[in-house]
């Protein structure tokens, strides 16, 4: 294929954003990574369905997010799953630290269940409404808004144990 | 903290975070590439001839309503008239026949009458005229009789199976022996019984053949598949029968079952 070079540049140029994205909604690095791959071949095998309005990077951020929550679907099992509360997230407190602040907060959303990590993601960091999160996720907006207040908490609890002591 | 503060705090921490995917990230993308490429168009093909097989469904199914639909009008006919139709045309057709005799007797009498019918009636009177004078009023009125007689035979052409040339000399030859021999001339008009039109029994066949057939033309198979429907089907009627013909072939009769259907889908 004559444009794979050009779909190697594509990759190369949005994956490590596009990455960080899946992590985000993944539970694991490994779930991540699955998410990336899908992710992107669906990118370019759809890129026929890219209207041209809007960035590309949106566009492709939203697929990935597309792919993450089939994904979970299709994984339904896991969505039930709370994590064990004695896992103990062992974390190195970085706050501060601006180039790495965010890994700690994204080992604390990927300790969310499911459904919170989701929502949260969906309403908080890509600014979706409920509305709009109902409908992507197939539930009700009060539900959407209920887990977001209860990923909120969950994540407060964490924030708190993260402080510096 | 604040919701708002959550929210914005994991917002600006992710805005321009990246993360490294692993090293053969592409290359596995690049895999997967592939196998689409390979496999796009499979489905392709996969598509369009499934499209040419459910093409060629739908048009049988539409050409066997079309032609079910099409049987039914014509059976519905059928059991309403057929059996007065038959005895119609039983009735009407010797009828053409008759008007056709009579025309032609006619036409022949017409024209013999011109020829000879200003010979014979003479020979008749001249004949008749000196037995008049011998015999008794009642054998002259006899005589009328008689002449009626054979000319209300000549005219129930029902009876008249020979060619209108035949008829014709009947025709002329009675009035003859008539007044030779005045009593035989019942013998030469008196023909065949009426003979019904149609020949008994293929004739018959024919007329019928467009009314569902009740004869059981049923070969082991079909009498399997009929005995299987009768016992599958769920309401009181036999809605499906098979039937074979001497030629092996199979013959799946729907009886109202699209009838019916539509009455449940309006009930």
């Amino acid at each position: 294929m004559q444009n794979r070079k050009a779909q190697s540049q594509l990759y190369h140029y949005f994956s490590k954003k596009m990455h960080l994205v899946c992590m985000r909604y993944a539970h694991t690095t490994l779930e991540a990574d699955d998410i990336l791959q899908n992710g992107f071949v669906k990118v370019f095998t759809k890129h026929h369905l890219f209207d041209g309005t809007g960035s590309l990077e949106g566009w492709i951020k939203r697929i990935m997010i597309n792919t993450a929550i089939e994904t979970h679907r299709k994984n339904k099992l896991n969505h039930a799953e709370v994590l064990n509360e004695s896992q103990h997230i062992t974390l190195v407190s970085q706050l501060g630290a601006d180039q790495t602040a965010y890994k700690d907060l994204l080992a604390i959303i990927q300790t969310l269940p499911t459904g919170y990590r989701t929502i949260f993601n969906l309403y908080a960091i890509e600014g979706y409404t409920h509305k709009e999160i109902a409908d992507l996720l197939e539930i009700s907006e009060g539900n959407s808004k209920s887990q977001l207040s209860r990923a909120r908490q969950w994540l407060k609890q964490k924030l708190i144990k993260l402080e510096p002591r | 903290m604040e919701d708002r503060d959550i929210d914005k705090l994991f917002r600006d921490a992710f805005k321009e975070a990246e993360s490294n995917p692993p090293a053969d990230m592409w290359k596995r993308v690049e895999a997967e590439l592939e196998k689409e490429d390979n496999i796009v168009l499979l489905p392709r093909k996969n598509k369009f001839s499934f499209l040419k097989y459910a093409a060629a469904v739908v048009f049988l199914i539409g050409a066997g309503i079309a032609v079910y639909l099409n049987q039914e009008k014509g059976n519905s006919r059928l059991k309403d008239n057929s059996h007065p139709k038959q005895a119609e045309r039983t009735e009407t057709r010797p009828e053409h026949r008759i008007i056709e005799h009579e025309k032609e007797i006619r036409v022949a009498q017409t024209t013999t009458s011109e020829e000879q019918t200003a010979q014979s009636p003479k020979k008749v009177l001249a004949q008749v005229a000196p037995n008049k004078k011998d015999v008794t009023p009642k054998q002259v009125s006899l005589q009328n009789t008689v002449k009626r007689n054979t000319h209300e035979e000549i005219y129930i052409p029902e009876e008249v199976e020979e060619n209108p040339s035949q008829i014709t000399a009947h025709n002329i030859e009675i009035p003859n022996k008539d007044i030779s021999n005045q009593i035989p001339v019942r013998q030469v008009t008196e023909v065949e019984q009426l003979k019904p039109l149609i020949e008994p029994e293929e004739e018959m066949d024919n007329m019928y053949v467009s009314q569902p057939a009740t004869t059981d033309n049923n070969t082991v198979v079909t009498n399997i598949l009929n005995i299987i429907s009768e016992n599958i089907e769920i309401g009181t009627k036999k809605d499906i029968k098979f039937r074979s013909d001497d030629e092996g072939s199979i013959r799946i009769d729907f009886i109202n079952s699209f009838v019916k259907n539509r009455l449940k889908k309006r009930k």
